[in-house]
């Protein structure tokens, strides 16, 4: 059975060379921003854009008399709260195209490394909303814990013999 | 018994619980995947309340979670436990794996029960890295790049899985709708699978005929469960009420800067030296756990009688620890 399985491991590994070695299968140069960016320009075309369905021919969704109902918009009128939030500079395609259009200077991808802000785990605030709640809830958790692991409910002493 | 107690059992059918197990059901080492249970229930519920406050589009999915844990009453504590109930998740589950390996469970007749498992240990990855995907900061926008490239290589087959499957969908959408549907509910099925199997086939016995032929209720196993899963929630608590999960601003596209979650760390290791990597370790590492069954056919369960199962093992635990602190600490030396 074991060579069986070795076959198909092959069979496998055989099967998807030109996948395995399309990256030419080991360490490559670090590349320059101007590749990098060339190289990443098709992921934009649609993930990332907003405009995607004008572009494809699509009515615009506020146009209609209902389309506020499936626009991020409040049909109340109440503010949306996340349109005052920061974000950068704009959407996230157009940052990359202005990138993009500066030109392909050297040492631009190591000028955006220091943008990104690497995002580390952090030490929650004690003036965190709901803090307090949290708190309670927390000893509330541990205190059933507790309780449990005392009075050890339901799990009972009464061992059967199986045989 | 009380009226109440005879009413409930013939309505509800409790008395199906009185079922016996083995003694030893009852201890951590057999308790690991209802402890698993327990994150993914929590994961489950965390997981509703947050969507009621995400925004799955690209222009606003990671600024509403800076709002969720900036603005929204205790946001930030639903997002703590939904994230440290997924790395909670991953730990027992690895956990579980390993002691069903160590005490051979997975041989006859549970080998079905071993694929099942296997499948969910799939779904829970992929629930683990959309959920990465979605926060959508650097780490997520890299981690959806890295997916891309991988489906790319598939050519046709991979189509479904980019922006070129739906025009004018926001593939961040679609991946919202994976992690909060499609995957959830395929997890849900399999678990449903997986319990009525161990049912079926009842707890494996202790693998070196250590085991004192006595036995409990299942209703006394669950009492047991409940109390780890209240040590499981309360830990997840506390870590949810001192560490707060990383979360990034909006990505900057086209870089390659972050390291992925520690879960993932091991496969930039291995990307690192060989960038196809990303696409034949999953599969080797899928198609070797779904091989163990049918390659150890021998009814042997004692470890001590098993010296090769038992190197495999301690070889891949090292390896992958190995691989994860190496790519804690190693800088990547490619670009994609």
């Amino acid at each position: 059975m074991s060579g069986k399985a070795i076959l198909i491991l092959f069979a496998f590994l055989l099967a998807a060379p030109s996948v395995a070695f399309a990256h030419g299968g080991g360490h490559s140069e670090e590349k320059s921003s101007a590749d990098l960016t060339e190289e990443v320009t098709p992921l934009n075309d649609s993930i990332y854009a907003v405009d995607a369905g004008e572009e494809s021919g699509m009515s615009d969704p506020s146009d209609t008399p209902m389309g506020s109902l499936f626009s991020s918009n409040d049909i109340l009128g109440n503010e949306d709260p996340l349109a005052d939030m920061e974000m950068g500079d704009g959407e996230p395609m157009k940052r990359f195209k202005e990138k993009t259009d500066a030109g392909h200077e050297q040492g631009q991808h190591e000028m955006h490394k220091q943008h990104v802000e690497e995002a580390t785990h952090e030490w929650v605030s004690p003036h965190a909303k709901g803090y307090g709640v949290a708190v309670g809830i927390t000893i509330i958790s541990g205190l059933v814990f507790a309780g449990l692991s005392i009075l050890r409910m339901g799990e009972g002493n009464s061992n059967r013999n199986l045989e | 018994m009380s009226g109440l107690q005879k009413i409930l059992k013939e309505r509800l059918g409790i008395h199906l619980l009185d079922y016996e197990v083995p003694d030893h059901s009852n201890s951590i080492k057999y308790s690991l995947g209802g402890m698993t249970m327990t994150s993914f229930g929590v994961l489950v519920i965390s997981g509703i309340l947050l969507a009621q406050f995400f925004n799955p589009t690209p222009e606003r999915a990671n600024s509403s979670v800076h709002f969720l844990m900036d603005q929204v009453y205790m946001g930030w504590f639903l997002r703590g436990i939904h994230f440290w109930a997924g790395e909670i998740l991953t730990v027992t589950l690895v956990l579980h794996m390993i002691r069903v390996f160590y005490t051979a469970s997975y041989k006859k007749p549970r080998e079905v029960n071993w694929l099942i498992g296997v499948g969910l240990f799939g779904l829970m990855i992929n629930l683990m890295f959309t959920g990465t995907v979605l926060k959508w900061d650097q780490e997520g926008y890299e981690a959806l790049d890295h997916f891309l490239w991988v489906a790319e290589k598939f050519g046709i087959l991979g189509v479904p899985l980019t922006e070129n499957f739906s025009p004018g969908i926001p593939l961040l959408s679609r991946v919202y709708m994976a992690h909060i549907s499609l995957l959830p509910i395929l997890t849900i099925m399999l678990l449903g699978l997986h319990l009525f199997y161990i049912k079926y086939h009842k707890l494996s016995a202790k693998p070196d005929g250590t085991d004192t032929g006595k036995s409990i209720t299942f209703a006394q196993h669950t009492a047991y469960l409940r109390r780890a899963g209240a040590g499981v929630f309360t830990f997840i608590c506390l870590l949810a009420l001192t560490i707060s999960p990383p979360l990034g601003n909006v990505p900057i596209m086209g870089l390659e800067v972050t390291k992925p979650p520690w879960q993932f760390v091991w496969i930039y290791a291995l990307e690192n030296i060989w960038v196809p990597s990303l696409i034949v370790a999953p599969f080797l590492i899928g198609f070797c756990l779904v091989s163990v069954p049918f390659i150890d056919r021998s009814p042997e369960t004692d470890p001590k009688k098993r010296p090769i199962a038992m190197l495999v093992l301690w070889s891949t635990i090292i390896l992958f620890t190995a691989l994860i602190l190496w790519g804690k600490f190693t800088t990547m030396t490619h670009s994609m």
